[in-house]
């Protein structure tokens, strides 16, 4: 049996869950194997001395000082390396954003000739837009001037109808006083 | 006081917070050894267990009753304690007087022996890896089992066995360095 098996049957040993067959393959071990009976005694001491280790006192009005912090402490506390932590986290994510945008974004755009076509397209929109206004313009004073032009016209009509009719009544009743008055000469 | 401790989480949950003190009187002993333990020093000591039951006590309403409440309140100390050993990495802190409970039947000198013994044992602890500290505490101070340990780090039992073979290893050689160190001294002053 090499010593790094024994190696592994010590830890078992110290796992507490060592059975007797190992036990007894450990302890035949050490016998004739000065060099791991030295470190199996050596880690024994060592372990042994944390598990003796003393119960310790626990300090005088423990729960007092614990119940009162509870009690005042103030809740939803931000400890402030968390706060830090996410500022400056935005504040980098921020600065990676606006380089991203003026080193990669904007020369891409240039580059690639997406910013004159976009802008040509915008200018081009922009004369459509002037030329569509322009004409809108138009078609409106024209539209404005035909309706002008046709009440005019209906009442340019209405007075000559007017003016006719009214010399026309002027005529008959001039016509009728004649006829009246042509009428008592003949018979007085 | 017998009530158990998923009746007393939920009267605190309730809005009885007076009824923490009861789980703080059952739990106090484990917490605060081993947070001594793990940090060895008793007024750090004293500061991370009384921020560990805070914390506890704040995430009541996360405690998942599947696992023992000694567990989760273990899981939240060895979590708490190796971010204070964090932040303190590089300070070495003088290693203090052990209190022991066990003195009385001693003679003085046996006394001392065993006071120097222990001092030396916890100079050894403080000298290992963190995680591997949280380990052998838990194991061989604590006497917590392979799967209460599993669910403490949240780490596999192969990376468990392996860590805590470390620790022992690593354990043996300052107690041994330490002993021949001292042995080296004596001759030397002879």
């Amino acid at each position: 049996m090499s010593c790094g098996e024994i190696s592994n049957l010590m830890m078992k040993y110290f796992d507490g869950d060592i059975n007797d067959l190992e036990l007894q393959r450990l302890f035949k071990h050490n016998e004739s194997c000065k060099d791991c009976e030295l470190a199996f005694e050596a880690l024994k001491d060592a372990i042994f001395a944390v598990e003796e280790l003393p119960e310790v006192e626990i300090p005088d009005g423990f729960e007092a000082k614990v119940m009162t912090q509870i009690k005042t402490q103030t809740h939803y506390t931000i400890h402030p390396k968390v706060l830090l932590f996410w500022i400056m986290g935005a504040a980098g994510l921020m600065v990676f954003a606006l380089n991203l945008i003026f080193f990669v974004g904007i020369p891409f755009i240039k580059e690639s000739g997406l910013f004159t076509a976009l802008s040509a397209m915008m200018s081009h929109g922009f004369e459509y837009a002037a030329e569509v206004l322009n004409r809108a313009i138009i078609e409106f004073s024209i539209g404005i001037s035909y309706m002008v032009r046709f009440r005019d016209r209906l009442l340019q009509n209405y007075t000559v109808l007017i003016a006719t009719a009214a010399s026309g009544l002027v005529l008959i009743q001039m016509l009728i006083s004649r006829l009246r008055e042509f009428e008592e000469n003949q018979n007085p | 006081m017998d009530a158990s401790d998923m009746d007393i989480i939920k009267a605190c949950l309730n809005g009885d917070t007076d009824c923490f003190a009861v789980l703080i009187e059952r739990y106090k002993k484990l917490i605060f050894s081993t947070a001594y333990r793990m940090l060895g020093s008793r007024e750090e000591a004293e500061d991370t267990a009384q921020e560990a039951f805070i914390r506890i006590y704040n995430a009541l309403s996360k405690y998942n009753p599947e696992y023992k409440f000694s567990t989760w309140a273990l899981k939240i100390t060895t979590n708490l304690c190796l971010d204070v050993l964090r932040k303190k990495k590089g300070e070495t802190v003088p290693i203090e007087e052990e209190y022991g409970l066990k003195d009385d039947k001693d003679t003085p000198e046996d006394a001392y022996i065993r006071k120097e013994k222990q001092k030396a044992v916890q100079e050894a602890i403080s000298r290992l890896p963190d995680k591997y500290k949280q380990l052998l505490i838990l194991f061989h101070n604590q006497n917590l089992s392979y799967q209460e340990i599993m669910s403490i780090t949240g780490e596999s039992l192969t990376i468990v066995k392996n860590r805590l073979y470390r620790a022992r290893q690593m354990l043996k050689n300052y107690l041994t360095d330490e002993g021949k160190e001292g042995e080296a001294a004596c001759h030397a002053v002879k």
